[in-house]
């Protein structure tokens, strides 16, 4: 009985062990992608000094609440991994007001855009469902970063 | 029971090798995410839900109270002798963010030499916490090779941070993280009210009051890792009795509209919100954020 703990307690720590392996993994290879991949687009803007990344998988959404001030204007730019398909995001107000949204304007990974009154907008962002029969379904980093320059 | 013990510490011994290899050599990654290692960590977004709050940077902050008219004041910033008495991690990372915005200020106001020590204090707070690579001599030959381009020295500081921010989540210390992007935030507003006490000027109390929303998110985001470092709790508590003051403030609210120009490609989005900050609210503004930052700083 005691070997049997002993044996549970030695699989769940593996499962432990494996998980913040795979995702300390996971986590310096998303770093990498927004560093070579996306960071280069955000130019001629100042990026904000932090790194808004996550690993989602074929219909999951990630968010981005920030407070965006008059007088400058910004670039929100979405950066996905290519097997994600067209990854889509849309700017809603704190009302819930669709302000942009990415489909409407021939899927850009990128919004620019200066606010006569500072705001708080969130950046939702989707990947789009798999039409792939297969049962591991594609995932990889999204990232969203913001730039700024004066106005 | 000595033969299942063999495979277990030959994992660990494993698991230790690579997790040291991931982390030296980041630039070396591949780009590709093995399906293997997504599976494990779509659990983990799952339960993390996946939403960001983020707090505009020191410099972005910066900038606007130069173009809201302030004038340079060294004497409110964070004496560099200071450096030395941060032991504690947390008292390391909330000051790393305080430079980092006292460097912002400096910077932006093209004050030089003022520049090259605050970077020293954010380099050796840096190193203190085990992060590489940045504020270092790299760093500073850059900085000092871009002293009379602006913009270019702005992007340099941005990129430290931002590696910085990367390092620390790669290395499983988001909690770290916020806490020096709280620090930044808590010495803009202090040195924001310390020149709106001065001078009066609408245009910085202005920018005060618009703080409330970034207080909002600065506090969902310190929340989100309030079990990662016994130092996160306390600020809290005095980051929530601060959001009592800004939820005093009245709000006039109006809905959105966007016109886009298509041959910018910018576009403008009017109305949103108008924060009516009172002098009295301004006062206890600056008295709640002098206390907590100079909490920070002592």
């Amino acid at each position: 009985m005691s070997l049997m703990k002993h044996i549970y307690s030695l699989k769940a720590f593996l499962a432990i062990c494996s998980i913040a392996l795979a995702t300390a993994t996971v986590s310096a290879q998303c770093a990498t992608f927004v560093k070579k991949k996306c960071m280069p687009k955000i130019s001629p803007f100042t990026q904000n000094g932090q790194m808004n990344t996550s690993t989602l998988s074929s219909g999951q959404k990630t968010s981005l609440n920030l407070t965006f001030y008059a007088g400058q204007d910004y670039r929100i730019l979405v950066c996905a991994q290519e097997q994600l398909g067209d990854v889509t995001f849309k700017i809603l107000d704190m009302q819930g007001k669709v302000v942009f949204d990415s489909p409407e304007n021939d899927y850009p990974d990128f919004w620019d855009f200066k606010v006569k009154n500072t705001q708080q907008f969130i950046v939702e962002v989707q990947v789009p469902e798999t039409e792939s029969t297969s049962s591991v379904l594609p995932s990889g980093c999204v990232s969203i970063v913001v730039g700024f320059k004066k106005g | 029971m000595k033969i299942k013990k063999i495979p277990f510490f030959g994992f660990i011994a494993i698991s230790s090798v690579f997790v040291a290899c991931s982390s030296s050599s980041n630039d070396s990654a591949s780009e590709d995410v093995t399906d293997s290692a997504v599976a494990e960590a779509k659990v983990r977004d799952v339960n993390a839900q996946n939403v960001f709050y983020s707090i505009p940077s020191p410099i972005e902050t910066t900038s606007l109270l130069k173009a809201a008219g302030a004038k340079y004041d060294s004497k409110i910033l964070n004496p560099i002798e200071n450096v030395s008495n941060y032991s504690t991690v947390a008292s390391k990372a909330l000051n790393l963010g305080v430079y980092g915005s006292d460097l912002s200020f400096t910077s932006i106001y093209d004050q030089t030499q003022e520049s090259m020590l605050y970077l020293r204090c954010a380099n050796k707070l840096a190193s203190g916490l085990g992060i590489s690579g940045v504020f270092d001599e790299t760093t500073s030959s850059r900085i000092e090779a871009n002293m009379q381009t602006r913009d270019s020295l702005l992007a340099i500081i941005s990129d430290s941070y931002l590696n910085a921010d990367a390092y620390l989540k790669e290395n499983g210390q988001p909690g770290v993280s916020s806490l020096i992007v709280a620090g930044g935030w808590i010495e803009g507003l202090y040195i924001a009210t310390q020149i709106a006490k001065k001078t009066k000027n609408t245009g910085i109390i202005a920018r005060i009051g618009e703080q409330k929303s970034s207080l909002e998110n600065l506090i969902s985001l310190l929340e989100a890792y309030k079990t990662y470092n016994e130092s996160i709790p306390t600020l809290l508590m005095q980051l929530n009795d601060l959001k009592k003051v800004f939820d005093a403030i009245p709000v006039t609210a109006s809905e959105t509209t966007a016109s886009t120009n298509k041959e910018k490609g910018l576009t403008v989005i009017g109305n949103g919100n108008t924060f009516n900050l009172t002098p009295e609210q301004l006062k206890q503004i600056s008295d709640k954020s002098s206390e907590i930052r100079n909490k920070i700083i002592k």
